[in-house]
């Protein structure tokens, strides 16, 4: 198996700055790397580890990831456009200040995450959890959260964590 | 007779010892001070009981002390015995180990491990499976403590969106079999971290920094600012390291400075106040808290051969920013060392980074009309429009 994404890191210049798109990583793990500021469009992850990675204040743009793992990753201060996170597991990560405009979290947990100040617009939230997970001061603009069947619409709230914890549980 | 006798003190002392050492693990030191105190009491009582004096007497109570202690030892059992110094970092073959110790299978506590144990798949370190039936590319061993070698794809795309529940999917089962086995097995790819390379070095700071400051001084600006001090403010409070997103902060504030605008920037001293820094006014001396924003030009990715139509426009990016900015200037009122009304949280707006100039002027407009639509249009400045 070849780690493709590492390899892209591992081929950039000394300061520059990852720039990728129009890509999909297939049943890859990601390990101990400092990415900050990328700007990552039209990815596809599948499969994909990503542990111990800093991508603090990346942009993310059309990303899908599915079947993917974080563990000890940091997505502090990033931006997430059109994205779509399915089946997948957010844990001891950092979140903290990143904002999320048009997405979805589809079967996703996050565990001990901390989603502290982070901001959701046009967002929806499918059977997701959040356990033991920091969601304090998170705003919120057009969301959605899916509990079963049942559909809770949220214009606007600036203590949306209060409403996750309670909404998301054993949905 | 002296035979019974010497095997009657020789049987008393070892169950002496034996009952010691088995009340208390055995140290250096304590063996140390175990065989002194033998010695010692052998020393005397040979004095009374023998003619023997001075040196012979010495070495004739310290073989016997020797022989009392370790004299019972065949060397295959001396590696194991506590008593012996040097003995203590032995580890038994596995043929010896006892398989009631917890230790056995377990590197972590200094036993060997096998795939071949109780609770074990002996085919652990195989490549995994995918549920589907197809064969999955194997992961190397190194890297697939992180989820145990689990890599079937869990969902079902059957369509609900309750179908496919996490803890069901064999990619979250956090603990596998040979992750039970072992406590340390997360840390296993940890000892073999490779050094990041791409982290941020205080070299780059330093040619930030002059090159800020030289950009400042062709602006016209004034600037008193020490390497020390654009150091210390691209330092990450989080991480306490250099990171590229400190460092465009920090060039943020400190423009701010530069223009005489506030005063005493740095980095606000309660943390959970995530702002990026605070500060005072230059005249008023009113305390306020900035926030530096920039923006990515998606030109960057086409330069690239990226598609980029998709994407969202320059323009809903920058009225999503200005919308969100309002929403943060609330966030943190009324915490400990925090801003008190949303009148003390400036927004710094940079869009250097759009190659478009004619752009500019529409991404400003589009902030400010998110900021009319949130309700609040103050503690808002521009950076680089000129």
């Amino acid at each position: 198996m070849e780690n493709k994404f590492e390899r892209i890191i591992e081929n950039l210049e000394e300061e520059e700055t990852l720039t990728l798109g129009d890509q999909t990583f297939f049943n890859e793990m990601i390990l101990d790397e400092s990415i900050q500021c990328s700007i990552l469009g039209t990815l596809t992850f599948f499969e994909v580890d990503f542990k111990r990675v800093d991508f603090t204040g990346s942009t993310f743009v059309n990303c899908e990831f599915k079947n993917c793992r974080f563990k000890d990753v940091i997505l502090r201060k990033c931006e997430f456009w059109n994205l779509t996170f399915e089946n997948c597991q957010i844990e001891r990560s950092n979140l903290t200040r990143a904002n999320f405009h048009k997405g979805t979290f589809r079967n996703c947990i996050f565990i001990k995450a901390n989603l502290t100040a982070s901001n959701f617009s046009e967002f929806e939230f499918i059977k997701t959890k959040f356990n033991n997970s920091d969601l304090d001061l998170i705003g919120a603009r057009s969301i959605k959260v899916w509990k079963l069947n049942q559909c809770t619409e949220i214009e606007e709230s600036s203590n949306f964590g209060y409403l996750l914890e309670n909404m998301s549980c054993d949905g | 007779m002296f035979g019974c006798y010497y095997t009657f003190l020789r049987w008393s002392i070892r169950t002496v010892l034996v009952g010691f050492l088995s009340t208390f693990p055995m140290s250096k030191r304590k063996n140390t001070v175990l065989f002194s105190i033998l010695f010692i009491f052998i020393f005397v009582y040979v004095g009374k009981n023998s003619d023997l004096r001075g040196t012979r007497r010495f070495f004739i109570s310290l073989k016997i002390t020797w022989i009392l202690m370790f004299g019972g030892l065949d060397s295959a059992n001396a590696k194991d015995n506590p008593i012996l110094p040097g003995a203590h970092g032995f580890k038994p073959p596995i043929s010896r180990l006892n398989r009631n110790n917890p230790r056995f299978n377990n590197p972590a506590l200094g036993g060997a491990r096998q795939n071949t144990g109780k609770g074990v798949s002996p085919g652990a370190n195989k490549p995994p499976r995918a549920l589907s039936g197809f064969r999955t590319p194997h992961k190397p061993v190194k890297k697939q403590g992180f989820y145990g070698g689990a890599t079937g794809f869990g969902g079902s795309s059957s369509g609900s969106p309750g179908d496919d529940s996490n803890p069901n999917n064999p990619r979250f089962n956090t603990k596998s079999s040979d992750q039970c086995q072992n406590p340390n097995y997360f840390n296993q790819a940890q000892k073999k971290k490779k050094k990041n390379s791409r982290q941020v070095s205080k070299k780059r700071v330093i040619e930030v920094y002059q090159d800020f400051m030289s950009k400042m001084k062709k602006k016209g600006y004034e600037v008193n600012i020490s390497e020390d001090r654009f150091l210390e403010l691209s330092t990450n409070p989080q991480t306490g390291k250099f990171d590229e997103k400190s460092i465009f902060e920090t060039e943020g504030g400190l423009e701010l400075e530069a223009k005489g605008m506030v005063k005493n920037l740095r980095r606000p001293d309660n943390p959970k106040v995530d702002l990026d820094f605070v500060a005072e006014r230059v005249g008023s001396g009113e305390t306020i808290f900035i926030d530096h924003k920039g923006m990515i030009d998606f030109g960057s990715l086409s330069d690239k051969g990226i598609d980029i139509s998709g994407f969202p426009s320059h323009e809903s990016v920058a009225f999503n920013m200005g919308k969100d900015s309002v929403d943060q200037k609330g966030k943190f009122i009324g915490m400990d060392q925090g801003p008190a009304s949303m009148g003390e949280v400036v927004h710094l707006y940079n869009f250097e980074n759009i190659r478009n100039r004619t752009e500019i002027p529409l991404l400003m407009q589009a902030v400010l009309n998110a900021a009319e639509q949130a309700g609040y249009m103050d503690g808002i400045i521009f950076l680089n429009y000129g």
